[in-house]
């Protein structure tokens, strides 16, 4: 890249900023939002001083078809949320399955899986381990092999939809994909991970699950059923307008946006109440790091990498994929998963193919499957070692380790066999 | 692994009001509803903070406390009793 100055600009200092920032946020010194924001203005100014970018042009770099389907998507799971309609259904299949230990895993893996689909992972987690601490107290039954399949489950789910993460919104947008194209591509894997994963957890924890259980009690759920049906509409309501925007070719930030601003009308809450609880952290986080990825590509610092990939392909779709997959997967035991897919996405857009939804789908898979296999790198572990502890249950973080690596390693050799049958690579 | 305790620790303290918001509305829509009490750490125990720490896991403590609860319940309500039959 030439400055306006027709010097070439020398990506190194870029890079270590890059890798500043990296640091700040796996080291979690300050928040993710705060440590991208100081990166982004390092950047910047890097950039404005070479010549190589304006501040007009930075700004341009944040994304903000992101920004608004990630808030859109915030507001309508917050109200959903508030509505109960989730922990209604999750006490419900809970409680059915209650008295049969190897039903228990089974439901309450999927529960965890299908309900971060639509919440987000710390939400989903927080709502399944809470419900199974509070009745494993009352039942007497071990909740630890419980809660850590809802960890590994929850950090499974999401995988398949457009709004099941923020590395899937953001990725979904630069590749283009509607919500229908994206479950279309996306989504069969995730239900049969589901499946291969929860005979693994079976196998692995069935000694464990044979522990008596005391009769429990069972009052009837006090909700409001109103609000429970309310919370069901909303969601019913995105869902629709989002497989609408596919079909009718508008943005999908645009049906999440016009989904949150109907929560908040039909819902009644306090509308501030429900914007003081949305993850600032994760929106103030994309904004920066989409300007700190900008201003890399305007400086061509993340060429290098596509190059390697590239010549590492070898113009082969399949295997470039794969090296997407697998070093995203890679990467992203280390690094939180939306560095990873922000940092890949213009690597996917430098590589030469034609039909780039094989490698996009790569990557969506890699940044969301490698998650569990270390506690450092899976906030949903470090939650539920937390709160078993809290509850006075005793785990250690590498037993999870223990499962986790292997796992993550079997998700991943499924995805490539997956996509190589999904996308007719062989 | 001092770190990883640490990393745990810190990581579960930026969700535990939630975890406990959540706790609570699973309770009472099992119909079993709870009370959040902030209770510092005495003066003249902070040699025990660890101890104290790990006070809402210990069941024989949540046990003991729940008696108290009842207990402390029963004396209100009679008391409460008393009163109106006065008045």
């Amino acid at each position: 890249m030439l400055s306006w100055l027709g010097e070439k600009v020398d990506p190194t200092k870029y890079l270590l900023g890059y890798a500043l920032v990296v640091l700040l946020a796996v080291s979690e010194a300050f928040p993710m939002s705060l440590s991208a924001l100081i990166g982004a203005a390092l950047l910047v100014a890097f950039g404005v001083s070479d010549g190589a970018i304006s501040f007009d042009k930075a700004l341009s770099f944040v994304d903000l078809e992101l920004l608004a389907l990630l808030i859109g998507v915030m507001v309508v799971v917050e109200v959903v949320d508030r509505c109960g309609t989730f922990r209604y259904l999750a006490l419900k299949v809970v409680r059915k399955a209650l008295r049969r230990p190897a039903l228990l895993l089974i439901a309450t893996g999927l529960m965890s899986a299908l309900t971060s689909l639509l919440l987000s992972d710390e939400a989903a987690l927080l709502l399944i381990v809470a419900i199974l601490l509070s009745l494993g107290k009352a039942g007497g039954f071990d909740p630890i092999p419980l809660a850590v399949t809802s960890a590994i489950m929850v950090n499974l789910g999401g995988t398949g939809t457009l709004i099941g993460s923020v590395p899937n919104m953001a990725v979904g947008i630069k590749a283009g994909f509607s919500f229908p194209e994206f479950a279309s591509y996306l989504l069969p894997c995730e239900f049969a991970l589901y499946g291969v994963t929860l005979a693994l957890l079976f196998l692995y924890y069935r000694g464990k699950l044979r522990l008596g259980f005391k009769e429990l009690e069972l009052e009837e759920i006090e909700v409001s059923r109103v609000d429970v049906a309310k919370g069901a509409f909303l969601l019913f309501l995105m869902l629709s307008l989002l497989v609408a925007a596919g079909i009718a070719e508008f943005p999908a930030s645009a049906a999440a946006l016009a989904s949150a601003i109907a929560a908040l009308a039909l819902s009644g809450f306090d509308t501030l109440e429900v914007f003081q609880r949305l993850d600032w952290d994760t929106v103030f986080f994309t904004a920066a790091f989409t300007v700190i990825i900008g201003v890399l590509e305007s400086v061509e610092a993340l060429k290098g990498l596509a190059l390697w990939l590239q010549g590492a392909a070898g113009g082969s779709i399949a295997l470039a994929s794969f090296l997407v997959l697998f070093v995203s997967g890679a990467a992203s035991l280390l690094l939180p998963n939306l560095i990873v897919a922000l940092s890949f996405i213009p690597v996917i857009e430098d590589l030469p193919f034609a039909d780039k939804r094989p490698l996009w789908s790569s990557l969506v898979l890699g940044s969301n499957l490698g998650g569990v296999g270390l506690p450092v790198s899976s906030f949903v572990i470090v939650m539920t070692i937390g709160a078993l502890r809290r509850e006075g249950y005793e785990i250690d973080p590498w037993s999870i380790t223990r499962i986790g690596i292997p796992l993550t390693a079997a998700w991943l050799a499924f995805s490539a066999i997956y996509l190589l049958i999904r996308f007719g690579l062989l | 692994m001092a770190k990883m305790e640490e990393l745990i620790e810190k990581r579960f303290k930026s969700v535990e009001e939630k975890y406990r918001e959540e706790l609570d509305l699973v309770c009472e829509a099992l119909g079993k509803p709870c009370i959040i009490l902030h209770v510092q750490l005495p003066e003249g125990c902070e040699e025990y903070r660890e101890l104290f720490e790990k006070l809402p896991g210990d069941e024989e403590f949540m046990a003991e406390l729940q008696e108290f609860v009842r207990e402390a319940l029963k004396k209100k309500a009679e008391k409460q009793a008393r009163e109106e039959a006065q008045s």
